[in-house]
C-alpha cells in the first residue's frame, strides 16, 4: 500500500526553481530517505507535503487521499525540524505528551504511550526533568519522541540528527532505525549526509537542483549509479572518474588512457559498442583499486602516490595513474605507507562507463 | 609561518561549569594539532582564550615563548576561520583574499603573487573574477581558508571549518588544507568533533572530554593504543565494541572469556581478576559463513550499509557488537560464525577504566 504519492510536484520561488517534476511513492512502513547537498530543494519538499508550502504543479497523495490543496493540519503527516524545539517550561514527558494531549487522548492512554515511547528512546530518567537540563543527544531524543507519540501516516524528518556529535549521531541512528521496523511507521527522512541515507534506508532518493536524480535500494544507488552526480555524492572518498580513448585492439574495444588500459565494461543497454563516443570516463570506487610496493600482474600500472591519509581502520591515498588523479583505500597496515611510486591494478575490472556529454553511465 | 604556541595550566570557569581545567598543551612549529571531543568537552572554550575573546582564569598562553595575554585580539597575529565561512559577499574573491595583505601593507607585486600562488593551490583560480555571493558552500569556505593562509598569520585557529561541507567536498578540502599547511609549515589548531578530520590531518590529536585532556598523541598512537575506555570508544567509525569480560589468571599470563568467546590468551599484565571490559574495532572481528576455529555463532540482528563495507549488527551475550564485513557477505544470512584475533583487542579495567597494556603471549595463537 503507497501512504504517499507525488506526482509531478513542481515549485519555484521568484527565478529559483526547488522543485521540478518530483515523482515518487513511498509504501507503507517503509524507511524513504531523500539525500542531496545544501540548496537541493529537501527542505521544500518537506513543507510543500506538509502543506506549509503551495505547489506550483503536481499532486500530493496520501492514502490514496489528494491533500493538495488540504490545510497543514488536515494532511496527517507529522514533521521534526533539525532545530530542536522543546518547550523550555515543559518536563520530558509533557514534551512528548503534547500532540497526544491535543488529540484529545484520555489520560491513562497519553501516560501509556508517553512511557512506551520514553523506553523506547532510552529517555524514562529524563520525564520529570525540563529540558535545559538535558543533552544535546537528550534534547533531540526527546524531540523525536514528540515526533513519533502520535502515530501519523507519515512521519517527515528534516535533518535530525545534524547539528548532533558525530558519535550521537552514530549512536542515534542506529536506535532511530530500530525504532522506525518496531513502529513500522512510514517515514520520509531528509539529509545531506550520505552516509545516514545509505545505512539507514529501505530506498534512497538522491536529490539535486530540485530533481530527483535516481531512486533505488542502497546497493543500487551505490553499485548501480545513474550518473556522475550520484556516483560522486554517494560513497566516501567518491567514486573515482578517468577520463580514456575507445580504441579498437585486435577486434577487442579498449578504454586508453596515459595511465593505464582496460577492456570496456559489458554494458547490457548496448547493442554495439561502434555507437560509443571515442572519449568516455571509467569509473572506479576507491576500494576496487589494488595497489602494490612493486609490480606484478594483478598492479602493473606505474603510478605516483603524492598524499596518505591514515584514517586508523583505513588509509586513503591520493596519486596520480598518468593524467588521472586518483584516490584509492586500502588496509591500514599496506605495503605503500610512504608517499612516493606505487603500483595499481583494478579489483574487479572497471565496470562503470559514463559519457562525458551527458554524464549518464552506461547501465 | 612557523610559530610555537604553548599552553600553561589554563583554566576557565562559567558559574557553576567548569570548562576549562587545568590545560597544558605545546605546539611545535609548523604542527598540526586537533583538539577533539564531543560538544562541551572545552575545546572551543580553549580556542576562544587563545584567540583572545575569552579571558581565562588561570594559566598562561605563550607563543614563541611570549605570553600574549595582554595583547587585544586584533594584535595577537593570529589566523581564525570558523564552521560559518566569513567571506566578502559583495568582493570579488581577489578582493578578499587581498584584503588581508593590503591591512598589512604587503606591497602590490608581492600581493598578486601570493594571490596567485594560493588561488591555485585551493583550485581558484577559475573563480578570481567572482562575486563572495556567486560561490557555492565549499568554494566560500575555501576563500575563507585562502584569506586567513595568505596573510602568515603566526598561529591558524580552526574551528570545525568544514561542518557545513558535503561529504565529498569535505574529503578534497582536507587533503588541500593538510598539503598547504605543510608546504607553508603554518602552524595549526584544529578543533573538531569529528574523528576523520583529526585523525587525517593532524599530526598529534589532543582528546579533550569535561575540561581535561584524556591523551595527546599522533593519530596512530591514540588509534592503536587508546589511553582509556573514552579514546578508545571516541576514535574509530563504526566506533569500537566494549564488551564485558571475565580476567582469569593462567600462570604468569592472564586469559579472558566473554559471552561468546573463550580463554582468550593475552599474555603478562598487571589486572586483578574479575570482570573487566574487552574493546574489540568492528574490523578486528573475522565473520565467516561457516564455523571456524574459535568461533562463535551469532545472530544478525541488523545490517548497516555504507556501500563500501557493510555493519552487522550481532548478538553479543546480553548486547550488540558490531562486525564490518564487505558488500554482499551477509546477504539472507541470520547467523555468522566470528572469531577474534587476540593481538588486536584492548583491556580495559573495569574501576579506573584504563587500557591496560599485557606483553606478548607465549602461548601459540
Amino acid at each position: 500500500m503507497t501512504v504517499l504519492g507525488l506526482r509531478g510536484l513542481s515549485k519555484r520561488f521568484d527565478d529559483v526553481v526547488a522543485l521540478d517534476d518530483v515523482t515518487c511513492d513511498i509504501d507503507d512502513g517503509e524507511f524513504f530517505c531523500v539525500v542531496g547537498p545544501t540548496n537541493a530543494g529537501k527542505s521544500t519538499l518537506l513543507k510543500t507535503i506538509a502543506g506549509i508550502h503551495r505547489a506550483d504543479a503536481g499532486q500530493i497523495v496520501i492514502r490514496g487521499r489528494d491533500v493538495t490543496a488540504l490545510q497543514p493540519k488536515d494532511r496527517k503527516v507529522s514533521l521534526l525540524f533539525q532545530n530542536i524545539a522543546l518547550f523550555p517550561t515543559l518536563s520530558g514527558f509533557e514534551n512528548i505528551a503534547f500532540s497526544l494531549r491535543t488529540a484529545g487522548l484520555p489520560e491513562t492512554e497519553v501516560a501509556a504511550r508517553v512511557q512506551e515511547v520514553a523506553a523506547l528512546l532510552k529517555v524514562d530518567h529524563l520525564l520529570e526533568r525540563l529540558p535545559k537540563t538535558f543533552s544535546g543527544g537528550e534534547q533531540q531524543r526527546v524531540a523525536i519522541g514528540r515526533a513519533i507519540a502520535r502515530t501519523s501516516d507519515l512521519l517527515m524528518l528534516d535533518e535530525p540528527l545534524t547539528n548532533l556529535d558525530a558519535r550521537i549521531r552514530i549512536e542515534l541512528r542506529i536506535e532511530f532505525k530500530k525504532l522506525q521496523r518496531e513502529l513500522g511507521q512510514s517515514v520520509l527522512y531528509v539529509t545531506h549526509d550520505q552516509v545516514e541515507a545509505m545505512s539507514l534506508s529501505d530506498r534512497v532518493a538522491v536529490l539535486h537542483e530540485g530533481r530527483f536524480q535516481q531512486i533505488g535500494t542502497p546497493d543500487e544507488i551505490y553499485h548501480r549509479p545513474a550518473n556522475r552526480f550520484v556516483a560522486r555524492f554517494i560513497g566516501t572518498p567518491p567514486m573515482n572518474l578517468m577520463e580514456a580513448d575507445l580504441e579498437s585492439q585486435d577486434d577487442q574495444p579498449t578504454l586508453v588512457a596515459s595511465g593505464f588500459r582496460v577492456a570496456v565494461p559489458t554494458i547490457k543497454s548496448l547493442s554495439s559498442y561502434a555507437s560509443l563516443p571515442k572519449r568516455l570516463a571509467v569509473g572506479v570506487r576507491p576500494e576496487e583499486f589494488r595497489v602494490g610496493a612493486a609490480q606484478s600482474t594483478e598492479t602493473p600500472l606505474a603510478g605516483e602516490v603524492f598524499w596518505i591519509e591514515r584514517l586508523g581502520s583505513k588509509s586513503v591515498l591520493d596519486a596520480r595513474l598518468g593524467e588521472a588523479t586518483i584516490k584509492a583505500v586500502v588496509a591500514p597496515d599496506h605495503a605503500v605507507s610512504q608517499e612516493g611510486p606505487a603500483w595499481f591494478g583494478f579489483d574487479p575490472e572497471p565496470r562503470y562507463l559514463m559519457d562525458l556529454q551527458s554524464e549518464e553511465f552506461f547501465q | 609561518m612557523t610559530a610555537k604556541l604553548e599552553l600553561q595550566d589554563l583554566a576557565k570557569r562559567f558559574d557553576e561549569v567548569e570548562a576549562v581545567r587545568g590545560l597544558s598543551l605545546s605546539l611545535a612549529g609548523g604542527e598540526f594539532l586537533s583538539l577533539l571531543g564531543p560538544s562541551g568537552c572545552g575545546k572551543s572554550t580553549t580556542l576562544a582564550m587563545i584567540a583572545g575573546f575569552l579571558d581565562p582564569d588561570g594559566g598562561d598562553i605563550s607563543i614563541d615563548g611570549r605570553s600574549i595575554l595582554d595583547l587585544a585580539p586584533q594584535r595577537r597575529r593570529i589566523g581564525l576561520v570558523f564552521q560559518d565561512y566569513a567571506i566578502f559577499s559583495r568582493l570579488s574573491v581577489r578582493a578578499n583574499l587581498a584584503f588581508g595583505l593590503e591591512a598589512q601593507g604587503v606591497p602590490r607585486a608581492e600581493r598578486k603573487r601570493r594571490i596567485a600562488a594560493f588561488a591555485e593551490q585551493l583550485h581558484l583560480t577559475h573563480l578570481l573574477d567572482q562575486r563572495g555571493a556567486n560561490l557555492n558552500m565549499s568554494e566560500m569556505q575555501a576563500v575563507a581558508l585562502a584569506r586567513v593562509l595568505i596573510t602568515e598569520p603566526e598561529l591558524l585557529l580552526l574551528d570545525e571549518p568544514m561542518s557545513n561541507l558535503d561529504a565529498a567536498d569535505r574529503a578534497d578540502l582536507r587533503g588541500e588544507l593538510k598539503q598547504l599547511q605543510k608546504r607553508l609549515d603554518q602552524t595549526v589548531l584544529y578543533v573538531t568533533h569529528d574523528q576523520v578530520e583529526a585523525m587525517s590531518m593532524s599530526d598529534r590529536i589532543a582528546v579533550m572530554r569535561d575540561g581535561l585532556i584524556m591523551q595527546v598523541g599522533s593519530p596512530e598512537e591514540i588509534y592503536r593504543r587508546p589511553a582509556n575506555r573514552f579514546v578508545a570508544e571516541f576514535i574509530g567509525d563504526p566506533p569500537i565494541n566494549v564488551l564485558p569480560c571475565e580476567v582469569r589468571q593462567s600462570g604468569r599470563e592472564i586469559e579472558v572469556s566473554t559471552a561468546c568467546h573463550g580463554d582468550i590468551r593475552l599474555g603478562a599484565a598487571e589486572i586483578d581478576a574479575g570482570e573487566h571490559w574487552l574493546a574489540v574495532r568492528p574490523h578486528v572481528f573475522k565473520a565467516g559463513r561457516v564455523p571456524g576455529k574459535g568461533t562463535a555463532p551469532t545472530a544478525v540482528r541488523f545490517v548497516e550499509n555504507f556501500g563500501s563495507e557493510h555493519v552487522l549488527h550481532v548478538d553479543y551475550g546480553d548486547r550488540l557488537a558490531r562486525v564490518v564485513v564487505p558488500p554482499g557477505f551477509a546477504e539472507g544470512l541470520d547467523t555468522v560464525h566470528i572469531g577474534l584475533d587476540a593481538g588486536a583487542v584492548h583491556l580495559i579495567d573495569r574501576h579506573d577504566e584504563l587500557r591496560v597494556d599485557f606483553g606478548p603471549s607465549g602461548a601459540a595463537p
